[in-house]
């Protein structure tokens, strides 16, 4: 039996920190991400080189005064010096792995905070320049130094308080099924057996959230030899219909992990747009959001039946036929 | 800025076509991308010979993971005269792999290629796999030419790398790369206790935002997580 562990943020006394960056947009170039959504560009990577990134920390400038007011009230509530919380942004990169740091600011100094602040001037950071893998942007109110350690209280350095995540991805940055050779070193350090072909290991990964700012992606590892023989006969049909199976384990595996976890039951699809959770329904149930609400109550209710759709979506049955049938030999 | 790339399916039929012995003209399959200057190339092909010379003179019991944590500070340097976008490309490191690279990743990978799946290794689609583009990420990951050393400081390490730094958030941290370098050198954990922090590290990214952490932070937090937890090696963990 797999035992999970998985941390929750276990803090009380920073509720008046839950909302105050809600309101807060990115805008690249003339569009706009909410925070906590992602927006998909659909941008030549020298265009996307080009455009400026700002910040926006408030609809309007009155309620930017508000938004100030809040966050300093908030770290009043808090009982800590305004001097050791941070207004935090950094911008990340998926396939160079590179996190810049492009905002920072003392709570104690916020009077010198612009409402709209522009991220591309001077230096412009990698992930600005990134226009085959796009970004993500994360905003953070996070604890600068060490506290006194106190239960339930965050004290650790870089512990957030407030987070506001903004996905740009670009087109090229879609893939996400691509399956890993398993040969007997990764079986033994994975604990597996001799003859096991296939194994689905999600780590880390949370399928809710997004996908791009996870490191850790989740792996279906696959017989190293049977891979071989998929690559050299691609497209022989039981080789195909191998690898539509292979795609469906991995749809399979996303929405039982998926169905497991308790924040399902509160997510929308928009919620869930540029998640691996998501991608699966796009995949599964089409584009039409009435379809995938639909295949989303599924995952929660009865995610064997998800997996049935997914399989009509699929549609495997013509391809596990002409196996059988001994078609193109 | 101009560079020249290969699309996948142009590197999967020469790749196939090098595993088999043969030496494909790759010059038909380059298409160049972006305009003015033309990247220069050539700090990038010596570094790339100095290295197949490397592997031509090493021991059939070289530490393979050793030397290409090694080689991938000088490979970084050599990459510095490319602008980030045109690295952002996996097309342009498809082209390095096969056009200087290929004898050096076929001897790195020699395991894989011998069952022909050499493909993931060259193709640049996941940057953690692909040889040329995790040893870029190994050398950012310690912060680059200051800490040269620490790239191929651990003996058989290829899963410490792997799975404990390029594919977690840790590898985005210089400071806490090193400390979980310098630790795994001086005191060294076998597979189980060493995955055991590297989940509990895990989990503390879901909280924490590594960047912020200096050096001798970073180092307290490695440490702190190692006396915190159990690591005594269960029979049969490794």
């Amino acid at each position: 039996m797999s035992v999970e562990a998985r941390t929750v943020r276990p803090f009380v006394g920073i509720e008046s920190f839950a909302t105050v960056l809600d309101d807060v947009v990115v805008h690249f170039g003339n569009e706009t991400c909410n925070a906590n959504s992602s927006i998909s560009l659909d941008l030549e990577p020298h265009e996307y080189q080009r455009r400026s990134v700002v910040v926006q920390w408030a609809p309007d400038e009155e309620s930017f005064h508000s938004f100030k007011d809040a966050l300093l009230e908030a770290a009043d509530s808090m009982r800590v010096d305004r001097e050791t919380l941070l207004l935090y942004v950094t911008a990340s990169t998926p396939y160079l792995k590179r996190t810049e740091i492009v905002e920072h600011l003392s709570l104690a100094k916020l009077e010198q905070l612009d409402h709209k602040q522009l991220l591309t001037d001077g230096r412009r950071a990698d992930s600005f320049r990134a226009g085959h893998h796009g970004c993500s942007l994360n905003a953070y109110v996070l604890l600068n130094e060490n506290l006194d350690p106190a239960p339930l209280r965050p004290w650790r350095k870089g512990t957030w308080l407030a987070h506001a995540r903004f996905g740009l991805a670009t087109q090229i940055a879609k893939s996400m099924f691509r399956p890993t050779p398993l040969d007997d070193a990764k079986r033994n350090e994975l604990g597996l057996y001799g003859k096991t072909v296939r194994y689905f290991h999600m780590g880390d990964h949370d399928p809710l959230v997004s996908y791009d700012d996870q490191p850790e992606k989740p792996v279906l590892y696959v017989d190293e030899n049977l891979l071989a023989e998929l690559s050299a006969n691609a497209s022989h049909p039981s080789s195909i219909s191998t690898q539509l199976q292979l795609a469906l384990d991995f749809m399979a595996a996303v929405i039982h992990d998926a169905s497991r976890r308790e924040e399902l039951g509160t997510v929308s699809i928009e919620d869930l747009a540029d998640s691996l959770l998501g991608r699966v329904l796009r995949v599964a149930a089409g584009p039409r959001d009435s379809d995938r609400e639909r295949l989303l109550a599924l995952v929660r209710s009865d995610p064997g039946k998800a997996v049935a759709r997914a399989e009509h979506t699929v549609d495997i049955q013509k391809r596990m036929l002409q196996t059988l049938h001994g078609d193109g030999s | 800025m101009r560079y020249p790339i290969l699309t996948v399916s142009a590197c999967q039929r020469l790749a196939d076509q090098k595993r088999d012995g043969l030496e494909p003209a790759i010059d038909a399959d380059v298409s160049w991308q972006g305009v003015d200057d033309e990247v220069d190339l050539r700090k990038i092909e010596l570094v790339a010979e100095t290295m197949v010379d490397a592997v031509r003179q090493s021991a059939e019991s070289a530490d393979r993971d050793r030397i290409e944590g090694e080689y991938s500070v000088p490979l970084m340097v050599a990459l510095e005269v490319v602008p980030f976008e045109v690295l952002d490309d996996p097309g342009f490191w498809r082209y390095l792999s096969l056009a200087y690279f290929w004898d050096f990743i076929s001897w790195r990978e020699e395991g894989p290629f011998d069952k022909g799946n050499h493909l993931r290794y060259v193709d640049c689609v996941t940057s953690t796999e692909s040889v040329l583009t995790r040893m870029f990420l190994r050398a950012n990951s310690v912060g680059g030419r200051d800490h040269a050393d620490l790239a191929g400081a651990l003996e058989k390490a290829t899963d410490f790398w792997r799975s404990h730094i390029l594919r977690v958030r840790t590898g985005t941290a210089p400071p806490v790369t090193r400390a979980f370098v310098e630790e795994q050198k001086s005191d060294r954990l076998s597979t189980g206790p060493l995955r055991e922090v590297a989940r509990s590290l895990n989990r503390t990214w879901t909280n924490i935002v590594p960047q912020l952490y200096t050096q001798e932070e970073a180092s307290e937090l490695i440490s702190g997580i190692r006396e915190g937890l159990d690591l005594t090696d269960p029979e049969g963990y490794e």
